[in-house]
């Protein structure tokens, strides 16, 4: 019935007529302008950010009555009804200072705008400079950033989700502006595609989130939203180099002369009214810390976007990206653990190619509906290189399509619904998987009931239907619930169940490969394996504290069954490894973050995450998992100019791994707990009009500390670059 | 606290408490070396094996180790062997050679680790934490060891 009235008010939504939005907010109390503050219409993916004069924009709306939400670090938020007619519009918002520390918004929760408050399951949020003034290439490396989410080679872990799985199978989804980034064939991640430079937020949502996301998000969803370009032309870009310090033992010295790494990216963007164009060009270059692991990456990424007036926008974006490497899989022994084994071939690199492009087109039909669809394909092919011709053997192409309608609908201040259609199609073409296909359809809805003065309440369901080659195909229903309650004006509790479930990826039903010394088979009947998330939590900001503070704290169950893991097949002659669902597992946990602004100049934030990650099968601890997850960071503007900052990552000692390994690889299960301090000095300095340069210096492991994440790989060593931004303040 | 982290470096190649260290000399003499053997490797039996699928079992639940494949058709080759969590001791140690592409069934034994008495009986091996014990072999391809399987 629903999707029956998007189709017939899409009849007419390309005759109503678009309204642009004009603002200025002001402290209520001193009458300054309110620089940096986020304006957003209720319900709609709709909104700005003030100038330094306090004015903002909003432009393409449709007429009707809105209400319009501002938020901004410091402030109470502000809400007013307005009536847009025909004619531009111009209001005025007065904003009062308080306590509070952060007023994030949250696009990805519920596939619309909320405040972060509103949300009914924990989020962490990053943002583009948290990534640039750290110099971070990769989106793993950023996600380090955030407490209660460790990274182990390619494999995202949220709050204990996701082990040891030799790179295949991710149990998080990610997405860039809505579209799936997950490869057709191993259904992982591939970190080195992301446009740093364009990353304008990262949303990282802590928990199951197939109701809205389907496959994948077991753990979680990371999702990556585009910087949205300023008015006019800009262009920003970055230059780095630094090098790997000279390790501590002389055994782990395995050349005379200091390990380069170095790298740029460039961006330009031009806006007008009816268009919006961004670009970005990145290449970077690592010699590495390692014997045998240089590396060269270059990406292209361009986004075009194109104001088609009537209540509607097109955009169109496209993504390159290549990487030519040596492949350090795991070291000789950990006496010599900056080297391969002896046996390494060493001509023979790896070269992997990454294509991906869409187009979303998104429309209001009238002043409470809005309407999106996407369309997409991300195209990967790995293989071996030998004297810089790709090998037959090893190698894999494939294409993931992925078409979405998601529609939403706000009938009241009450009542907000959301739904939509999601279709993706895997085809695998590879010697070491064989030609596979593998088609997923979906249905999604999502009712929100906000009660005034009251709770705010989410119900949802999504129905997937999932079918591989000749396999038989399945159904998957994923139900959640969500409750959202400001029960005061510094107090929001929130509490949520939500189902995930993960298609078993192509790689891990069909693989027949040589993994470093393991030999993978294949394993058609592997079932998808599924999670229910439980979450209870707290959003405190005191508004008369001495202290501006924001504290969030959580606890969790995550019940997971059917988890796929790579096993020794003990009956086979040869003991390969094999994907089988061989695990009922429950992770409990609590979390808790505080941020607060301990001096005009100086911020911190703190989170730990306290985990028992249990193997009900076998009463131990889950393999691969950590206990304690805490990270830490502050930040100190000396001068308005200069400024420096530190971060501390822990992670207690993994207590369980597969003790097998150590009958492959030397010292496979040398482990030690993980505490890594990076640290950086920037100094800022104008250049011209609304142009910045940023000069850094940053330290990555300044400690210096050896650790070794994932198995049988020493994690990086000490790092210092010097970085220079062109920026747009 | 960083003062604390500074004085402590994590993973120490130069400490290595739980392992221990077996190595050695392989001679080969008698005839010349046969173009069946494919791949030979030194392999520590806890205790002896007493079928094929006991081989690869053994070495799955960690109670058997070996090396890398050695050198064929040379007139002696050094080993190493790495052994993690000691102390330990293996009851059967052996030079074995792989003589067809199963690996279940096609391996023989060319030296065994043996007392002098006569008629020789396999001679155990245990190390302690930070040992480096020395075991040479001496294969003579005309006088092949009894086998313990067929």
């Amino acid at each position: 019935m629903f999707f029956v009235y998007i189709a017939f008010v899409l009849l007419s939504a390309v005759t109503a007529s678009a309204v642009d939005l004009y603002g200025t907010i002001t402290n209520r109390t001193s009458g300054q302008p309110v620089v940096a503050a986020t304006v957003r219409i209720h319900g709609l993916q709709k909104g700005a950010v003030t100038d330094t004069a306090g004015k903002f924009k909003i432009a393409g709306l449709p007429t009707g009555v809105f209400s319009l939400v501002a938020s901004r670090i410091g402030y109470k938020p502000s809400t007013i009804t307005i009536t847009l007619t025909d004619n531009t519009e111009h209001v005025v918002l007065t904003m009062l200072e308080a306590s509070i520390v952060k007023q994030d918004v949250i696009v990805s929760a519920s596939r619309r705008v909320q405040a972060v408050q509103d949300v009914p399951i924990s989020v962490s949020t990053l943002n583009g400079n948290d990534v640039a003034e750290r110099s971070i290439t990769r989106l793993d490396d950023a996600l380090r950033y955030v407490s209660g989410v460790s990274v182990v080679k390619d494999q995202v872990n949220i709050r204990g989700s996701s082990g040891f799985a030799l790179g295949v199978g991710n149990r998080t989804m990610v997405l860039l502006d809505g579209f799936p980034l997950m490869s057709g064939d191993n259904g992982d991640i591939k970190f080195d595609v992301m446009p740093v430079s364009d990353i304008g937020r990262i949303e990282i949502i802590k928990g199951a989130g197939s109701a809205l996301y389907g496959t994948g998000a077991l753990g979680g969803v990371v999702t990556m939203f585009t910087a949205k370009p300023p008015a006019g032309t800009t262009i920003t870009g970055r230059g780095f180099a630094g090098t790997y310090t000279k390790p501590r033992y002389s055994e782990w010295n395995y050349r005379t002369s200091a390990p380069l790494s170095s790298g740029f990216d460039i961006r330009l963007t031009h806006s007008t009214p009816e268009v919006t164009v961004s670009g970005s060009a990145a290449i970077r270059s690592d010699e590495g810390y390692r014997d045998f692991d240089k590396s060269l990456d270059g990406i292209a990424f361009g986004k075009f976007q194109w104001n088609l007036g009537a209540n509607n926008h097109l955009t169109a974006f496209a993504l390159y990206a290549t990487h030519t490497g040596e492949n350090f899989l795991y070291w000789k022994d950990l006496r010599y653990a900056t080297f391969p084994p002896d046996a390494q071939d060493r001509e023979q690199l790896l070269r992997s190619g990454k294509l991906a492009g869409g187009l979303e087109w998104a429309a209001f039909l009238d002043s409470r509906t809005t309407l999106t669809v996407r369309a997409g394909i991300f195209r990967t092919e790995f293989g071996n290189l030998i004297n810089n011709v790709m090998q037959d053997s090893n190698h894999s192409v494939a294409n993931s399509w992925n078409t979405d309608i998601l529609a939403t609908r706000v009938f009241s201040d009450q009542f907000t619904l959301t739904g939509g259609l999601n279709a993706k199609l895997n085809s695998v073409a590879a010697d070491v998987y064989g030609e596979q296909f593998q088609a997923l359809a979906a249905g999604f809805v999502q009712g929100e009931f906000s009660f005034t003065n009251g709770p705010i309440l989410t119900l949802g369901v999504r129905l997937d239907h999932e079918k591989t080659a000749t396999l038989p195909s399945y159904l998957e229903l994923s139900p959640k619930f969500g409750i959202s309650w400001h029960v005061t004006p510094s107090v929001a509790l929130r509490g949520s169940v939500g189902r995930g479930f993960r298609a078993p990826a192509i790689a891990e039903r069909y693989a027949n490969i040589r993994y470093g010394p393991f030999n993978v088979i294949p394993n058609p009947n592997l079932l998808a394996e599924s999670s229910v998330s439980y979450e209870a939590g707290m959003h405190y900001t005191p508004e008369d504290a001495v202290l501006p503070v924001d504290i969030d704290i959580a606890v969790f169950d995550n019940e997971l069954y059917d988890l796929i893991e790579p096993t020794f097949a003990m009956d086979d002659p040869s003991v390969p490894i094999i994907f089988q669902n061989v695990t009922r597992a429950r992770i409990l946990g609590a979390e808790c973050t505080v941020r607060a602004i301990l001096h005009p100049r100086l911020t911190a934030e703190t989170g730990i995450t306290g985990m028992l990650p249990t193997d009900l099968l076998t009463g131990q601890t889950l393999k691969y998992r950590n206990n304690v997850l805490w990270y830490s960071r502050a930040e100190y503007s000396i001068t308005n100019r200069l400024q420096v900052g530190i971060d501390y990552r822990f992670q207690n000692k993994v207590e369980q791994v597969d003790d097998k390994l150590d009958a492959f690889i030397p010292n496979a299960t040398a482990r030690v707990p993980v505490h890594i301090v990076d640290a950086r000095i920037l100094y800022t300095v104008d250049i011209g009009i609304q142009q910045q340069l940023r000069l850094g210096v940053i330290g990555k492991n300044i400690l210096d500390y050896y650790y070794a994440e994932a198995v049988a790989n020493l994690s990086p060593t000490r790092q210092i670059l010097f970085q220079i931004e062109v920026l747009k303040p | 606290m960083v003062a604390t982290l500074a004085g402590c470096g994590g993973l120490d190649p130069t400490v290595l408490p739980d392992n221990a260290q077996i190595s050695g000399t392989i001679f080969y003499s008698g005839a010349p070396w046969p173009d069946s053997v494919r791949e030979v490797r030194v392999v520590l039996f806890q205790s002896q094996p007493t079928a094929p699928d006991s081989v690869l079992s053994a070495i799955l639940r960690n109670t058997a180790v070996y090396t890398d494949t050695l050198r064929r058709f040379v007139d002696q080759e050094s080993y190493s062997l790495t052994i993690p969590s000691p102390p330990r001791s293996f009851g059967y140690v052996v030079v074995a050679g792989r003589t067809g592409d199963n690996l279940l069934k096609d391996w023989r034994m060319l030296a065994v680790h043996t007392s002098h008495a006569d008629p020789p009986v396999p001679l155990p091996v245990s190390v302690q934490p930070g040992d480096n014990v020395q075991v040479n072999f001496l294969i003579d391809f005309t006088n092949l060891p009894p086998q313990p399987f067929n």
